[in-house]
């Protein structure tokens, strides 16, 4: 079973992820922080990072950079409620970008891509 | 009684005769009786000779018709008669066949006469003509008797001459008279028609003539032109003009010296018609003013007078007459022609005053307003109305430019003549001035009754030049003045029919030399010409209009831009809002997005789990429903506020198209929306962003959707076109078309006709198109729906460069 790792600030937000992606048969992990999440890492493996970008501490670039020195192959879903950092998605080398929506249909989809 | 005692008693009687009152023509009659009686013979005749010395002509007659008398010619030198002009003796003749020429008597009044005697007549060497007496019998006289007879012939010689002498007197003392009062009439003379009319009548009274022509020279041309004549109409009609130095008139006027011409006939050098001529004599003379010939009088076939001594021909006598009558007219032709043009030059100072003043009223009635109507209506009521132009009806036509068409606008005047004269004397009875008149309020209710309003409306013209003088005014821009609007080719049926006038002038509205329009107007009442100085006047109001009509143009131009400017302004700070609230939005995105996931997402795993019907499932559609509102609005409200590069990348267009109509799946089946796809897989992936380009088609299938009350359906589209280079993709809804007044601002950011929404959809939908090379467009058929085309190109600058990248 493919294991996901979330990391949102939001609680409502990191619940309602667990629960849908749990039923499309993930298992999930989720994380408060950018330092939680990297802690996490360092014991559990994961197949799929959906990651925040706005975050307490850390925010969510610099730990795209950082988990992406260490696996490079490990592909990392931004969703966030910017639009506007859409444009340096390319340069920060995450796999894809979504905006977040109540309808995850679309979150549902990339994550199936990634892994298929 | 001895024939001594008889022949003085004769003689007596003659002298009697001679000093009798009586005119010539009866003294002669008299003698011809006396010696017929006296002499026993069948006729005595005398004849004389005409001025010409060419003809003998029978003056006096005894014995023969006297229908004959004046009205027979013996040529001299012809039969015994005619042989005096040679032998000046008597002749007598037995031979009744030579007495006279061949036909020239009837034969039963010679048939009887044997013996013939013709006496002449002499004034000295001067031959003035011929007794002859015919007799019965043969040689009935002796030597003697013919002796007698020469000397009775002395003495009519004697009355004769004496007649001429007396005759001459008195002619020339009432040529004088006649000279006298001629000049006397020519210097008061009031006009230069007149005074050309009234030299002819005198030339004529003068030297009467079968015709008389006076032409005077028009500098310009250096033609002669007829301005006066009597008789030969049909000559007159043919030659109006004759070129100084041509023919016989143009030769006069040239030397300014006088022709005098027997018979034009024989002058083929001066005219080359001249056989043809309907005349054949002819006195021309000059009219000389200050050394230049000004023109000159002709007159044609002198009339055979009362007067004996005048033949049919003119001579020097009538030439010298003539001459001193053309040089009196010549002075006066001069004087009244400058009298006149002073005159004409006053009138026309006067009457430019008066133009200047009305147009002056005209004008600072029209700067009160700067309403088009109004100042329209200003212009045709100052053409109608009597202290303006006082036209009975005008008309207005304006140009469209767009449909290059010709089109009534208002029409001002009376429908019937009754009507004409009810209002004329109305506003006559109320004493308004001109400038009251212009003033006062259109008056609409009779405006919109007005039976010439309603032609004027009707009136509508292509503006072409076959379509005749009214696009002929617009395209040549000059007046035209229509004299036969039923038969002018140049006027079309349906004008001339609507307008039902044969007399019309059609001036252009000028404004910085581009017609703006006509105005049209007649005299279909009072039927007064439409004169030049009519025209002239209509000309220069016309222009004057046109500039106030033209200025209330650029007043309502100038005050849509400043409208257009507010609204401008008006957006500009709306899109200043829009872009703090933009601004602001971004910042508090995440706050309310992440709620918003929240609320929508929970929402949404609720619906799943009552998974049915019930009040519960539809609470929770509307909770769904709007937060999706919310975030789209969220969405297009960053869109727009910010500039969102394009993140190209090779995607395929088709596969787009069916990730975005998976959101639209379960709205299409609630609403029974018919969806049919058809996708072209011949489009090779090619550079776009796929997020935008999935907004845009989110944007358009809303709008389409929405528009599908139920039942509908909607057709999607995708095809290479333009040699495989473009990507087109169509959405044909069935959602009844967009209303024409919305069509065109469907594009522009903030317009909406929705209630909720804000207006950014589809601005936000052309930018990203364009945005990409592409181009959006509509076709729109009210009643059934729209098709959105969108074209994107597949050679867009990277996609053939960069084949392999991404």
């Amino acid at each position: 079973m493919p294991r996901i790792l979330v990391i949102d600030d939001e609680e409502n937000i990191r619940l309602l992820y667990e629960i849908e992606l749990k039923e499309e048969g993930y298992e999930i992990i989720t994380a408060a922080t950018a330092e939680e999440a990297l802690k996490i890492l360092e014991t559990s493996e994961v197949d799929l990072i959906t990651l925040d970008i706005r975050l307490p501490g850390m925010n969510g670039i610099e730990f795209l950079r950082k988990v992406k020195e260490k696996k490079r192959e490990l592909p990392v879903l931004m969703c966030t409620a910017y639009d506007d950092y859409k444009q340096d998605f390319g340069v920060w080398a995450s796999e894809a970008y979504i905006v977040k929506s109540s309808d995850l249909a679309e979150l549902k989809t990339r994550i199936k891509e990634f892994l298929k | 009684m001895d024939i001594e005692k008889i022949q003085v008693k004769i003689l007596q009687q003659i002298v009697k005769i001679a000093n009798a009152k009586p005119d010539l023509k009866t003294r002669l009659s008299k003698i011809a009786n006396l010696i017929k009686d006296d002499f026993n013979v069948a006729v005595c005749s005398i004849y004389l000779a005409d001025d010409t010395r060419n003809f003998l002509i029978l003056r006096a007659t005894t014995g023969l018709d006297q229908s004959l008398v004046d009205n027979v010619q013996v040529p001299i030198g012809e039969g015994l008669t005619g042989e005096f002009a040679r032998e000046k003796k008597a002749i007598a003749s037995d031979d009744p066949q030579r007495i006279f020429p061949k036909d020239f008597l009837p034969k039963k009044d010679l048939q009887n006469i044997k013996f013939s005697i013709s006496i002449p007549l002499f004034d000295e060497e001067d031959f003035l003509g011929v007794m002859d007496l015919l007799s019965t019998e043969q040689n009935p006289f002796d030597s003697k008797t013919v002796e007698f007879l020469e000397s009775i012939a002395n003495q009519v010689s004697g009355i004769i001459r004496n007649a001429k002498i007396i005759y001459e007197a008195n002619h020339s003392l009432s040529e004088l008279t006649k000279l006298n009062e001629i000049g006397k009439a020519l210097n008061s003379a009031s006009s230069l028609d007149s005074l050309l009319n009234l030299i002819v009548k005198t030339s004529l009274e003068l030297i009467p003539a079968r015709g008389c022509i006076l032409r005077l020279l028009n500098k310009e041309t250096n033609l002669l032109e007829i301005k006066a004549s009597s008789g030969f109409e049909e000559f007159v009609r043919r030659t109006p003009t004759i070129e100084l130095g041509q023919s016989v008139a143009g030769i006069v006027g040239k030397e300014k010296t006088p022709l005098l011409i027997h018979d034009i006939r024989d002058e083929t050098s001066l005219t080359p018609t001249s056989r043809d001529l309907p005349f054949t004599s002819i006195l021309c003379v000059p009219l000389i003013s200050k050394d230049e010939a000004i023109g000159t009088i002709g007159l044609l076939d002198k009339l055979k007078g009362e007067r004996i001594e005048v033949g049919s021909i003119f001579n020097q006598k009538d030439l010298r007459l003539l001459a001193t009558l053309a040089s009196q007219a010549a002075i006066a032709v001069e004087r009244t022609f400058y009298y006149e043009n002073m005159q004409k030059l006053a009138k026309e100072k006067e009457l430019k005053i008066r133009e200047l003043s009305i147009l002056h009223e005209i004008s600072n009635a029209m700067r009160s307003t700067t309403n088009l109507n109004r100042r329209l209506y200003m212009v045709l009521t100052a053409v109608t109305i009597g202290d303006g132009l006082g036209f009975n009806r005008a008309f207005l036509l304006m140009v469209n430019e767009k449909a290059n068409v010709l089109q009534g606008m208002m029409g001002v005047g009376p429908a019937s003549a009754e009507e004409a004269g009810k209002i004329w004397s109305g506003l006559h009875k109320e004493g308004k001035t001109l400038t009251d008149i212009l003033l006062a309020k259109i008056p609409m209710d009779e405006l919109s009754k007005s039976k010439v309003n309603e032609i004027a409306k009707s009136l509508r013209v292509q503006i072409t030049p076959e379509t005749g003088i009214l696009a002929r005014t617009v395209l040549e821009k000059k007046p035209f003045n229509i004299t036969n609007a039923s038969q002018d080719p140049e006027v079309s049926k349906d004008i001339a029919a609507k307008l039902n006038t044969n007399h019309f002038a059609s001036v252009p509205l000028l404004a910085r030399d581009k017609a703006l329009g006509v105005l049209l107007v007649d005299n279909v009442f009072n039927k007064k010409p439409i004169t030049e100085s009519d025209l002239n006047f209509l000309v220069m109001f016309a222009n004057q209009a046109g500039l106030a009509i033209e200025s209330t143009r650029l007043y309502s131009y100038l005050e849509e831009t400043n409208e257009e400017l507010k609204r401008t302004q008006q957006r500009l700070v709306e899109s200043e809002k829009l872009a703090a609230l933009g601004e602001m939005a971004a910042g508090v995105a995440h706050e309310i997005r992440n709620p918003l996931v929240s609320i929508g997402g929970f929402a949404r795993r609720l619906q799943q789990k009552l998974n049915g019907t019930g009040t519960e499932a539809k609470y929770l559609n509307i909770i769904i429903r709007e937060v999706k509102r919310l975030e789209k609005i969220l969405q297009d409200v960053l869109y727009f506020s910010k500039e969102s590069p394009l993140l190209l990348s090779k995607n395929n267009i088709n596969e787009i198209i069916e990730d975005t109509l998976l959101f639209f799946e379960s709205e299409a089946k609630e609403k029974n929306i018919t969806m049919k796809v058809s996708l072209d897989k011949q489009i090779p992936p090619f550079l776009l962003d796929s997020q935008q380009i999935k907004q845009v088609l989110i944007n358009l299938l809303t709008n389409s959707v929405q528009a599908i009350e139920k039942n509908g359906k909607l057709d999607i589209k995708s095809f290479l076109k333009n040699n495989n280079s473009v990507a087109g993709v169509e959405i044909t809804d069935t959602g009844g078309g967009i209303p024409v007044d919305v069509l065109d601002n469907i594009f522009n950011p903030f317009f909406t006709t929705k209630n909720t929404g804000t207006g950014l959809g589809l601005a936000l939908t052309r930018k990203i198109v364009e945005k990409h090379g592409g181009q959006i467009k509509i076709r729109n058929k009210i009643g059934e729906g729209v098709t959105f085309e969108i074209d994107l190109p597949i050679d867009s600058i990277d996609s053939q460069d960069k084949p392999s990248e991404v």
